[in-house]
């Protein structure tokens, strides 16, 4: 098919424009943007594939900007299969308005749109959308949209295509890679195979929910083994801990009787020991008479021995005795002498201190004397003192009691009198009327010349006669209130002085300061009296009396003669007496002390001669009532002969003891009590354990655990039986799959090659050494020759991204073309590639150009300088809008 | 003097690999079977009867079993019946048969210890296992005859000595027995009748318990004339419960129809227990024919249990050109599946392709017959 030319009216802002001319190779239509390459597009777009009738809203936007009731058109004139088409569409309109001239064919309206459908081999789609994808068939291939660069031919999603190519390559390669039985088993064997697998391979739910069905069942089932096999194991135990009973009976039993001929020999034993017991005792007292027998023997012999050491002390004693009493006798006489001595000497101290005693008070007399004349002389200055201030006290009470509150009072009245006074004085007025006739004033006659002065300080009428009647009012009326206030004010002021005895305020202030002097005196004689007589007029007073009742007693000893001297002399004679006094008191009590010891160790001998006497008497008496010495002696003899007999008796019953066994019986039944107790202990726990495990399998019993176990061993069994049936499904279909897979895969990759190759012509101008690697009829990855490594489209970058998909469809429109080329519309691809790769390009897209047309539209013609298009349409910036 | 000897009753026992409601019913079966033993006992009118051992199949058997033991032993009536304990219930502390005493009438002789008991005019000699595995013979305990009355003895052990030298478990020296002046010894633990010895006697389970049991399902009625004389044993089979092991060569896909022929002349389906292992060659649809039979024939038996390694697929002529009908990859993955060496996968895996081309020609409206 080769696109001639284009030719749009009205077409959104395209009043009018065509392109025309145009190659069957490469056509290349550039200019900037909105200089309508789009639209051309469009309209190219809308007069193949979309039907003229209705207005939906994809439509509508169609409509020319200044012309809104103008109908879009587009006059398309292409060749096919060497026969020239002329197609013509109003778009816009409720009814088909399309015509479609060929040769020896005039079809217009629906006949036209199917006509035209059949040639291209696309689909009526949506009325109310564009046509796209599969309803597009080939052409969703051919053409590049503003925009779709980036993205890969959508082969997957468009089954129109798929059949298309597929008829195509089956056509080249002679092969089919599945026919409708090979598609359907495909699928099914997928379906099956996802049954049991997800899509990553791993086992699905249901798949591994049987296994952990089995490994519960199982798990139950060894659970109820186990407790089966525990309960065989307790029955087990049980049997041979009733054998080890048995045994532990024998045992004991044997036990038992070696204890009962122990304990049998103890009990002889036991008699044998109360036997010995009963004969030491015996011993014992014997061995304590021989004890007492020994002990009587020795006391006779100490008492004798004592009574001789007595009877000697006691001549001792009686001649100390005798010669204390002597030395006593003596000391009485010399005491006798000491005694007279110390009264002579007692009696003439005494004379002496009468003496000083009686000059001592004479002394004092004279003394009290001359303080008795100082005191009276202090009486009268006191009396005088207090006499002035009595005459003081006197004059002030005489005075007015003016006191200052009184005063201030008096002052304030006469300061308020004063002001009343004057403000009465201020609004007094003084009228003088002089007669210049002879007149009758207020009844009085005024004569000419003469003036009558009035000091009118009230209200008053003033009667001229048979003249005028003149009314004053003085001070506007306040007059009478002036008057009263003084009035007022002169009657206080009145009482006030009256109440004080007095006449004025002068007099007032004169008392008051009067009083205030005398005051100040009275208070300084006060402190005076204060200061020198502290004691008081009692006090001085009694102290007279005192000093006058002292002397009338000392009047007696009243004496002449110099006190002094004669009190110096008499002190010393004092002296001397009482020393003497002293020495023979001291001698007297010395040898009083001594007579005293005297007599004292003469009565202590005598007591302890008493004592010894008495100690004596007893112990002659003690030794009266002793047997002799001789019986004595034979009572011991006897007593320790006795105790010998008695100490063989028990040596032969202990060898007897010994002979028996002894001590060691004893232990032997203590050790076969405890091994019998022992015994018995582990007797009572087996008997325990024993009682135990009976109960216990006895319960057991009710458990109906071997219908449990089979039944979970039924179950174990079952759920193993599922999951072998369902792996070996599983596995079937895994292996089925695998070769469905495997055989399909390398059929189509047969298939493919063609599209492969006629891919990889183009591709390796752009990316050299490379091989692409296909997915179905898209291409997956660039495989680098010699290289393992395998770069996935989807991971490389925008640009080379939009190459590869450009050169896809360069491929793919080859294998779709067929015989009959299918023109490329490309507009505005290869944004995202830089100039480099563009240049790359070009020869790519001239060699593609040979086989088929390509319209690229392209805002920048200068990349495409060299690319060597057939016809080249330069379109200017809004050349072509319609001003 | 006339026993009825029977042995390895095994109540209880549920066999797990049939399914739930055909398992119970099989269970109860065992405890009917007994009532039909009682039956036979009156109508043989038998002096005792001796069940050689393993009475139940477990001492842990609970409560509910041991009273449907109890109840269908009372169909024995007056008929002495001794139960002995053998390694399935042996008189071990945890003894089933010792907690089905009190359950049961005092004809019923239940020995917990060996023992030699007097009995219709005869010496009993009982030789209970009192553990699960005796370590040698259970009867070596019996004396030299002493009188001139019958000696019965009634064990449970094997008479096979496996290996020389070492004391077998539970294992019985009838020779030796014998040599003590023994009439007849009534033995339990083999679950097929089995005569050892014109004396010695294994009565087998009166319901068998495996498809590989020989003879299982009969009782013994055993005469015996008097001391010394030899007894006179007749087997009787008993058992309602049918266990059948059948083979089936396939040459061609009619043979298919033979075998449900086969099948279907089987009675009592319901209560018959079939193991089937087949062999031969089969076409895919005469594989798919059988597996609808198969599938058919397991519903209506007790149990089918089918044994098909030896079971080969070979697609014929006809069937490789549908398989391989389409142009493309299809007949390629044919061709390789037949190469698969394993014949279970080779066939499941020819089977599986197959069923999705006749679904696939079925969808297309290509097939008469849809699977």
């Amino acid at each position: 098919m080769w696109i001639k030319s284009v030719q749009v009216k009205n077409w959104r802002g395209l009043a009018e424009a065509e392109l025309t001319g145009l190659s069957s190779g490469l056509n290349v239509v550039a200019g900037p943007n909105e200089s309508g390459k789009s639209r051309f597009v469009e309209a190219l777009r809308f007069g193949l594939f979309e039907s003229s009738k209705g207005q939906p809203a994809f439509k509508s936007r169609l409509r020319s900007w200044d012309a809104p009731s103008s109908r879009p058109q587009v006059i398309i004139e292409f060749d096919i299969r060497g026969e020239h088409w002329t197609v013509n569409k109003t778009f816009l309109q409720q009814a088909f308005n399309t015509t479609l001239i060929g040769p020896n064919v005039n079809l217009d309206g629906e006949d036209a749109e199917v006509r035209l459908r059949q040639m291209f081999g696309t689909d009526l789609g949506n009325a109310q959308r564009p046509a796209e994808g599969g309803q597009l068939g080939r052409w969703s291939l051919l053409w590049i949209d503003q925009g779709d660069s980036l993205n890969a031919p959508d082969v997957a999603g468009n089954a129109p295509v798929q059949g298309l190519l597929q008829e195509h390559l089956s056509g080249e390669v002679g092969l089919v890679a599945a026919g409708r039985t090979g598609q359907d088993v495909l699928r099914f064997a997928d379906e099956t195979w996802r049954r049991y697998y997800t899509a990553g391979g791993q086992e699905s739910v249901a798949f591994r929910r049987l296994r952990d069905a089995l490994a519960e069942a199982k798990g139950k089932r060894e659970a109820l083994e186990q407790r089966q096999q525990q309960l065989v194991a307790d029955a087990d135990r049980l049997t041979a801990l009733q054998t080890d009973y048995d045994d532990l009976e024998t045992r004991a039993g044997r036990t038992r009787t070696e204890l009962g001929a122990a304990e049998t020999k103890a009990q002889q034993l036991a008699e044998v020991a109360g036997k010995l017991e009963l004969l030491a005792a015996q011993e014992q007292n014997l061995a304590a008479a021989s004890e007492t027998a020994t002990g009587a023997l020795q006391e006779l012999e100490e008492l004798q021995a004592q009574r001789d050491q007595f009877e000697q002390e006691r001549e001792a004693l009686a001649e100390s005795t005798q010669a204390a009493i002597g030395a006593v006798r003596t000391a009485d006489a010399t005491m006798q002498e000491l005694n007279e001595a110390v009264v002579q000497a007692e009696a003439s101290l005494d004379a002496c201190q009468t003496r000083t005693r009686q000059l001592l008070q004479a002394q004092q007399a004279q003394g009290a004397q001359r303080e008795l004349e100082g005191k009276q002389r202090q009486l009268q200055q006191l009396t005088t003192l207090q006499e002035d201030i009595r005459a003081k006290g006197q004059a002030l009470a005489a005075l007015p009691a003016v006191t200052v509150a009184r005063l201030e009072q008096l002052r304030t009245i006469e300061n308020n009198l004063l002001e009343a006074r004057a403000r009465l004085q201020g609004a007094a007025l003084r009228l003088s009327i002089t007669a210049h006739q002879p007149l009758t004033l207020d009844g009085d006659r005024l004569d000419t010349a003469v003036t009558r002065d009035y000091h009118i300080t009230a209200a008053q009428r003033i009667e001229v006669a048979g003249v005028l009647t003149l009314d004053v009012r003085p001070g506007g009326g306040e007059l009478q209130g002036m008057q009263d206030d003084v009035i007022r004010l002169q009657r206080e002021q009145r009482e006030l002085l009256g109440e004080l005895r007095l006449t004025d305020l002068a007099s007032a202030t004169s008392a008051h300061d009067d009083a205030k002097a005398l005051r100040s005196r009275i208070e300084d004689l006060q402190a005076q009296l204060q200061d020198r007589f502290p004691m008081g007029r009692e006090d001085l007073e009694g102290e007279i009396a005192r000093l006058e009742g002292q002397l009338d007693q000392w009047r007696a000893i009243a004496t002449d003669e110099d006190v002094p001297a004669a009190l110096a002399e008499a002190e010393a004679a004092q002296e001397r007496a009482a020393s003497a006094a002293v020495t023979a008191r001291a001698r007297r009590d010395e040898q009083q002390q001594l007579a005293a010891s005297n007599s004292l160790e003469a009565e202590r001998l005598k007591e302890r001669l008493a004592n010894l006497d008495q100690q004596l008497a007893q112990l002659k008496q003690k030794l009266e009532a002793k047997p002799d010495l001789e019986a004595a002696r034979q009572r011991l003899r006897d007593a320790q002969a006795s105790q010998q007999e008695q100490a063989d008796k028990v040596s032969k019953t202990r060898e007897e003891y010994v002979s028996l066994g002894g001590d060691t019986v004893q232990a032997d039944v203590q050790r076969l009590q405890q091994a019998m107790d022992g015994l018995k202990e582990r007797l009572t726990n087996a008997h325990h354990d024993i009682i135990r495990l009976q109960e216990s399998l006895r319960l057991a019993g009710n458990d109906d655990l071997h219908e449990a176990l089979q039944k979970a061993e039924a179950e174990e069994a079952a759920a193993e039986e599922e999951l072998r049936r369902t792996e070996r499904a599983a596995n079937t279909a895994s292996l089925v799959r695998e070769w469905v897979r495997k055989e399909y895969n390398e059929e189509r990759e047969a298939l493919l090659e063609p599209l492969r190759r006629a891919i990889e012509r183009y591709l390796v101008r752009l990316f050299p050494n490379t091989r692409p690697q296909m997915d179905d009829f898209q291409i997956a990855g660039l495989q680098t020759q010699g290289a393992g490594y395998v770069e996935l489209v989807d991971e490389l970058s925008g640009g080379a991204r939009e190459q590869v998909s450009l050169l896809t469809r360069l491929g793919l429109a080859e294998i779709l073309a067929g015989e009959e080329g299918w023109p490329l519309v490309l507009d505005d691809v290869l944004v995202n590639t830089d100039p480099n790769r563009i240049k790359a390009m070009q020869p790519v897209l001239y060699e593609a150009s040979r086989r088929h047309q390509i319209l690229l539209f392209t805002c920048h013609g200068s990349l495409f300088d060299n690319v060597g298009a057939d016809r080249w349409v330069e379109l200017a910036g809004r050349r072509f809008v319609s001003s | 003097m006339k026993l009825l000897h029977t042995a390895d009753w095994q109540l209880g026992l549920r066999l797990n690999f049939v399914d739930k409601e055909v398992a119970s019913r099989l269970r109860a079966q065992r405890y009917q079977s007994i009532r039909e033993i009682a039956r036979l006992a009156h109508g043989r009118a038998v002096d005792v009867v001796a069940v050689a051992g393993d009475v139940f199949d477990d001492n842990s058997v609970g409560p509910g079993a041991l009273q449907q033991a109890a109840d269908a032993l009372e169909a024995f009536g007056e008929i002495p019946v001794i139960l002995l304990p053998g390694n399935h219930d042996a008189a071990t502390p945890d003894s089933a048969l010792e907690r089905l005493r009190p359950l049961v009438a005092d004809t019923v002789i239940i020995p917990l210890q060996p023992e030699s008991i007097e009995l219709a005019g005869a010496e009993w000699l009982l030789c209970p296992l009192t553990t699960r595995h005796h370590r040698g013979d259970p009867t070596d305990w019996i004396a030299e005859r002493d009188h001139d009355r019958l000696r019965i003895v009634v064990a449970h052990g094997g008479t096979q000595q496996f290996a020389a030298g070492v004391d077998d478990i539970n294992f019985i020296r009838y020779e030796a027995l014998l040599r003590k002046g023994i009439d007849y010894v009534a033995l339990g633990d083999w679950h097929g009748t089995l005569e050892q010895d014109p004396r010695v006697w294994y009565a087998g389970a009166h319901e068998a318990t495996r498809f590989r049991e020989q003879d299982p399902g009969n009782v013994l009625i055993v005469e015996l004339s008097g001391a010394g004389a030899l007894p006179i044993v007749e087997k009787v089979p008993v058992a309602s419960v049918r266990w059948r092991r059948e083979t089936f060569e396939f040459q061609q896909d009619a043979d298919v129809d033979r075998l449900a022929q086969r099948l279907d002349a089987i009675d009592q389906k319901s209560s018959t227990l079939v193991r089937l292992e087949l062999g031969g060659s089969l076409s895919l649809e005469g594989r798919e024919r059988l597996d609808a039979l198969l599938e058919d024939a397991g519903q209506r038996l007790a149990y089918l249990r089918i044994r098909d390694a030896e079971l080969h697929v070979s697609p014929t002529e006809e069937e490789l050109a549908t398989l391989q009908g389409e142009p493309g990859y299809l007949s390629r993955v044919v061709t390789g599946l037949q190469e698969i060496e394993d014949e279970t996968q080779r066939s499941d895996a020819l089977m599986l392709l197959y069923r999705y081309v006749q679904e696939s020609l079925a969808d297309q409206g290509r097939l008469d017959t849809h699977r």
